[in-house]
């Protein structure tokens, strides 16, 4: 085709269109939602001052656009998301996009650790396994996939805990560094990885077993496969068998589940950040239901979806990458 | 001298039989039948073994197990029996998961059905409304839920099943898309057969077996995001379950670890039990996979 | 064709000798031995035919010779196999490595499946060489668009950058046959090479395997289930039943002068190409017709374009079909036929055009109305395994259509036990499951499901294609018993003409979406009109031999 645009823009626009209406459809659902929840913003804010007349609630309600019936209510929301103005946090006294800045970092930082550790170790291990299949190395390997998958977070993070912060004093047992240390430079590099040990194991391990045992049952039916064979009556040998004509055919459904699951794995922050008080997303997620704190709420919602699709994005592209039968035209 | 082709094999055993046959060859399959039954079990026999309140005070606190045997593994900061607490938990993780996975099931056999049967603009809003569903971080859309809904155990386990319906939807619809196509549906399409009886009557027993399988694994989710909710303190108050445990007994992770530790082996082989039992099931219902 | 005499210079040292060879397969299955007792000398500039149905141990014997037996559960558990005269069996794995590929080479059955999707046709070929052949990067690659045009493919150059989903089926299976020729071999194992490909594609393939075999000099182990496929090319053949060799010797003589009753029985059952001759021009009702048809699909391009680009499969079709007759739809993969029979049964509906069956037109209908008249067209479909479902028990198959329409339960599938009997099935068969049939027996269940409608019509979409040749005979029998016992009328698609010129009382051949020429079997294949249809019957294997003992006569 001869198109004046890269065909990667043209496929990235035509995501982005696909992607407007979801985002929208959960804002909306998640808007209304919202608004079954008994209490609004300006209960929660009352509460907080511990009571006030009538009159003044009214006219805060007023004030906020509360009075006003629900659509209308809607349609001034959509259109102020619409400039990437989420609102006011009444909790942290900032505007929402603010506070959510502040705490996007530390997430990424932890998605992006607990996803490649996940991932890379999943597939290495799965692969391992599905070649020695049956074997005592294989037993081992899918025995451990299977204890790390029925690990819940929070249990493995307390274990962690007890284990390495208490009895024997080696890491940290929460936050994202050190407070009163104000370090800098590579000690400040060394005390944040030090600090997120625990939290990205607690984190990845349940999704490395997830891709252990993908991988492990892809490589074992891609290496039935008739063109497997055929590189086996051309002479090659076991490793070349694997690298060059497995391997890239049995990451395929591993790389679509991690797409898919990106969502979850986000979810999963939520518990891990709570418990290890990492100031990220999740931490703020928890905190805003107990708080009621609906703006940043939604807030969250909003930023999450939108990382979630151009994760999605990314990993189409991937997909696309490893997948020569796939064209970006 | 050719055989003629209609001499019939002798008969097969019957199904049960061989799916019993199938199942049995896998061990660590057998292993999860067996820690399947014991939870079962202990929810069953809860008000038996440990009667009384499981939220009542039972002896002096921080008991350490092994020492009393009126509290036989012990009693946490305020009291509480962790044997009795462990057999009610079987319960409500039971329950919560058994009936979240009812619903998630029940929802995603519908848009998964529909989805994959009809196609076309049916197909489209279906999944983007799927799309959506899957987008937002699961766990936080079940905090926001149970924030609305309440702390109640009906909500929770309803919010469970709203949160994970998405996955077997797209399974039922990705079943659907490949049976709608096969030529016994055509077959039948072709004898006067509605469409309601060639989803409910001829496709939906065919895709049933990925889905029963991967039932095990919603099961095992239901019961780790349930736990996950009571440990954050946002579980039903009312009732002892496994995740509240951990989360009460990890104010006194220094001095008692027990009262944390215990109720997570539990949760872990309860989990661990239901994906065993997916494996099995999965040898059993789909044989050609495996070559032992 | 050329039969050769044994050579008589002793100098030439055979290729391939098996000694007794046996081949166990694992406790449980249906027998001990998947082979028992193969002899077999193959010398160079030869080709031998191991031809037996399913199940009869041909493509282990391949497995064995490669050592790529899926060992422990399959394995050799005596004899001897000697290629150039060194012991194949007590090589280690690396000697084998190195034979693999370099002196002894394979050619599968499915092209589409025996390359790596993810890997491009040049670099597929210049894997055998980087492992086998010392040389350059651009040594390598002159040679393998050297192969690549010695097995005629046209623009070796942009072939061997392209990936196999890229070609086409038949240019597929030229590159796999490029990549076993490579490097020379003195012995090239073909298992059912021609199987997955239409039947003008087959015809090229095997000549170009012979040409190359007659250039290199090399022996051919050529695995068939097909007799035409061995009288095209076979100078000895080998005939297996259930792992044991019946018959062997050379082409000639077994081809024309069968001497086992099974090697008899199983060339009986290829049908004859000498249509019976025509019967007297129909004068009785047209039944089904169609006029007009069309059909274009939209079918989806690059997955993530979803660019879309449209496929004309049916281009204005118009047939008629008389009660009592068989009309046949003949072409090739792509020609529309099957879609044909969709159309008509309205499975798929058409883009424009009418189909007429007793008077009304079925495309006009509206759907409750059109689920009534299904029981007057009945469709019998290809795949024996995938057109039953598997969860129901046969008495309810069958009995389904007639309770559908209102029939009380319990007298239908009194009938339909009755049905069993009448395709020859004891009634023994009616509370099992399909999946305890053999694929005859469930095309028979098949039949009789259809045949509970008590139809006026019955479309039967290449009812006979996924089953071995003997079964095959037999379900043509009494698929013919039935149409002339019941005075169905036949709308027979198929690919093959051997068949369509058995049964058929006329025949419609198909070229992309379009009917190329129409008439009674008999004046198509002694007269041919079109080039398409000239090319089509040039093209099926063996048609220069005629089957000795011709003991079917389906129509």
């Amino acid at each position: 085709m001869r198109l004046p645009m890269p065909p990667i823009l043209i496929y990235a626009l035509r995501r982005l269109v696909q992607a407007v209406p979801v985002i929208i459809l959960i804002m909306i659902g998640t808007f209304l939602l919202l608004k079954l929840a008994p209490g609004d913003t300006v209960d929660a804010l009352v509460g907080d001052m511990g009571g006030a007349d009538a009159n003044f609630i009214a006219r805060l309600r007023e004030e906020y656009g509360l009075d006003q019936p629900v659509w209308v209510q809607l349609w001034r929301y959509m259109a102020k998301l619409a400039t990437f103005d989420f609102g006011w946090s009444f909790v942290y006294e900032q505007p929402v996009s603010t506070v959510l800045l502040d705490r996007l970092g530390v997430t990424l930082l932890l998605m992006a650790t607990s996803l490649s550790i996940a991932f890379t170790v999943g597939i290495a291990l799965g692969a391992i396994a599905a070649r020695r299949a049956y074997s005592l190395t294989d037993n081992m390997i899918s025995t451990l996939g299977l204890v790390f998958y029925a690990t819940p977070s929070f249990f493995l993070s307390l274990m962690m805990m007890l284990l390495f912060s208490v009895k024997l004093g080696w890491l940290p047992v929460g936050g994202i560094k050190s407070i009163a240390a104000f370090y800098t430079g590579w000690d400040h590099i060394v005390d944040v990885a030090l600090h997120l040990v625990m939290p990205t194991a607690a984190l990845s391990l349940i999704y490395l077993s997830f891709y252990l045992r993908l991988m492990r049952s892809s490589v074992m039916e891609v290496a039935d496969l008739d063109f497997v064979r055929t590189a086996r009556a051309k002479g090659a040998g076991e490793a070349r068998l694997m690298f060059h004509h497995i391997m890239r055919n049995a990451l395929l459904p591993v790389v679509t589940l991690f797409g898919l699951q990106f969502s979850t794995v986000l979810g999963g922050s939520v518990v891990v950040e709570t418990i290890f008080t990492l100031p990220g997303l999740g931490q703020l997620a928890y905190q805003s239901v107990v708080q009621r704190d609906m703006n940043t709420l939604m807030g969250i919602i909003f930023l999450s979806s939108v990382i979630v699709v151009v994760v999605n994005f990314l990993t189409d592209l991937l997909y696309a990458r490893l997948d020569s039968r796939i064209e970006l035209v | 001298m050719t055989t003629l082709d209609t001499d019939l094999r002798p008969p097969e055993p019957s199904r049960l039989i061989v799916f019993w046959h199938r199942y049995r060859r896998n061990r660590a399959a057998l292993l999860g039948l067996v820690l399947f039954a014991i939870v079962v079990l202990m929810a069953l026999t809860a008000g038996i073994v440990a009667p009384g309140d499981p939220l009542g005070r039972a002896g002096a606190p921080l008991t350490a197990p092994f020492t009393n045997p009126e509290t036989p593994l012990g009693t946490d900061q305020l009291g509480r029996d962790i044997f009795a607490g462990l057999f009610y938990g079987a319960r409500i993780s039971l329950l919560i998961g058994v009936v979240a996975t009812l619903i998630s099931i029940a929802i995603g056999i519908v848009i998964g059905a529909l989805s994959g049967y009809f196609g076309g603009w049916v197909d489209d809003v279906l999944m983007r409304i799927t799309e959506a569903f899957q987008t937002i971080p699961n766990f936080v859309l079940l905090l926001t839920l149970v924030a609305i809904l309440g702390s109640k155990i009906e909500w929770i386990t309803l919010a469970i099943g709203i949160v994970s319906w998405t996955a077997p939807a797209r399974m039922v619809r990705a079943e659907f898309m490949s049976l709608r196509h096969r030529e016994f549906v055509d077959a039948a399409r072709n004898l006067g057969v509605s469409n309601a009886s060639l989803i409910f009557r001829e496709i939906l027993p065919n895709a049933l077996p990925p889905i029963i399988v991967y039932a095990s694994v919603i099961m095992a989710l239901s019961i780790l995001l349930e736990s996950a909710l009571a440990f954050l303190g946002l579980g039903d108050p009312n009732y002892a379950s496994w995740g509240n445990m951990i989360g009460q007994g990890r104010a006194v992770l220094r001095t008692a670890w027990y009262c944390a530790a215990i109720p997570g082996i539990a949760i872990v082989l309860t989990v661990l039990s239901f994906s065993l039992l997916g494996e099995g099931l999965n040898d059993a219902l789909n044989p050609r996979q495996k070559k032992t | 064709m050329t039969v050769e005499t044994p050579m008589t210079q002793d100098a030439k040292q055979p290729v391939l000798e098996i000694r007794n060879l046996r081949i166990a397969l694992p406790k449980g299955a249906d027998r001990p031995y998947a082979l028992d007792g193969l002899d077999l000398t193959l010398n160079p500039g030869e080709i031998v035919c191991m031809v037996g149905e399913s199940g009869s141990g041909k493509s282990l014997t391949a497995g064995a010779v490669m050592r790529l037996l899926p060992e422990p559960h399959v394995r050799v558990a005596g004899g001897d196999i000697r290629f150039m005269g060194e012991d194949i069996l007590s090589k280690s794995e690396g000697e084998m490595r190195d034979l693999r590929g370099n002196r002894i080479s394979m050619i599968f059955q499915e092209p589409m499946t025996a390359l790596n999707p993810q890997k491009t046709v040049g670099w597929q070929i210049d894997e055998v060489l980087k492992l086998h052949m010392q040389g350059s990067r651009a040594e390598r690659r002159a040679h393998a668009l050297e192969m690549l045009n010695r097995v005629h493919i046209p623009d070796p150059a942009s072939a061997y950058n392209a990936y196999p989903h890229q070609i086409s089926g038949g240019q597929r299976q030229r590159v796999m046959i490029a990549m076993a020729l490579s490097l020379s071999p003195r012995l090239v194992i073909a298992d059912e090479p021609t199987t997955a490909l239409d039947v003008t594609t087959q015809l090229q393939i095997l000549k170009l395997i012979r040409e190359l075999q007659e250039q290199e000099d090399a022996g051919i182990l050529f695995i068939t289930h097909d007799f035409g496929v061995v009288a095209e090319i076979a100078d000895q053949v080998i005939v297996l039943r259930q792992g044991e060799v019946v018959e062997q010797g050379p082409a000639a003589q077994v081809l024309n002068a069968p001497q086992h009753p099974y090697t008899k029985a199983l060339i009986a059952s290829v049908p004859d190409l000498t249509p019976p001759t025509a019967k007297p021009v129909s004068e009785k009702p047209v039944v089904l017709s169609g006029t007009h048809l069309k059909k274009t699909f939209a079918a989806r391009g690059g997955l993530l374009t979803g660019k879309r680009k449209a496929v004309v499969a049916v281009k204005d079709l118009s047939f008629e079909l008389h009660q009592g007759e068989t009309l046949g739809v003949v072409g090739e993969s792509g020609s529309g036929k099957t879609t044909v029979s969709r159309l008509v049964t309205r499975l798929l509906e058409a883009d424009g055009g009418e189909v007429r069956l007793a008077g009304q037109d079925l495309l006009a209908l509206a759907p409750r109305d059109m689920r009534r008249m299904r029981k007057d067209i009945q469709m019998v479909f290809q795949d024996p395994m995938a057109s039953l479902n598997p969860r129901k028990r046969v008495v309810d198959l069958i009995a389904q259509g007639p309770i559908v329409h209102g029939e009380d339960p319990a007298k239908a599938r009194e009938r339909a036990r009755e049905l069993l009997q009448l395709v020859e099935l004891s009634p023994a068969a009616a509370n099992r499951f399909p999946h305890e049939f053999s694929g005859g027996q469930r095309q028979r269940i098949g039949i009789a499901r259809a045949l509970a409608m008590e139809p006026k019509v019955i479309v039967a979409d290449e009812p006979v294609s996924a089953l071995d040749v003997s079964v095959q005979a037999q379900v043509l029998k009494l698929l013919a018993d039935l149409r002339d016992r019941m005075h169905l009328s036949l709308l027979f698609v198929t690919h093959d003409l051997r068949v369509a010129a058995q049964l058929c009382d006329s025949i419609i051949v198909m070229q992309k979406g379009e009917i190329v020429e129409r008439g009674p079997p008999s004046a198509i294949f002694a007269d041919p009109q079109h080039s398409y249809t000239r090319t089509l019957l040039s093209s099926i294997p063996g048609r220069h031999w005629t089957p000795p003992v011709s003991g079917t006569d389906a129509a």
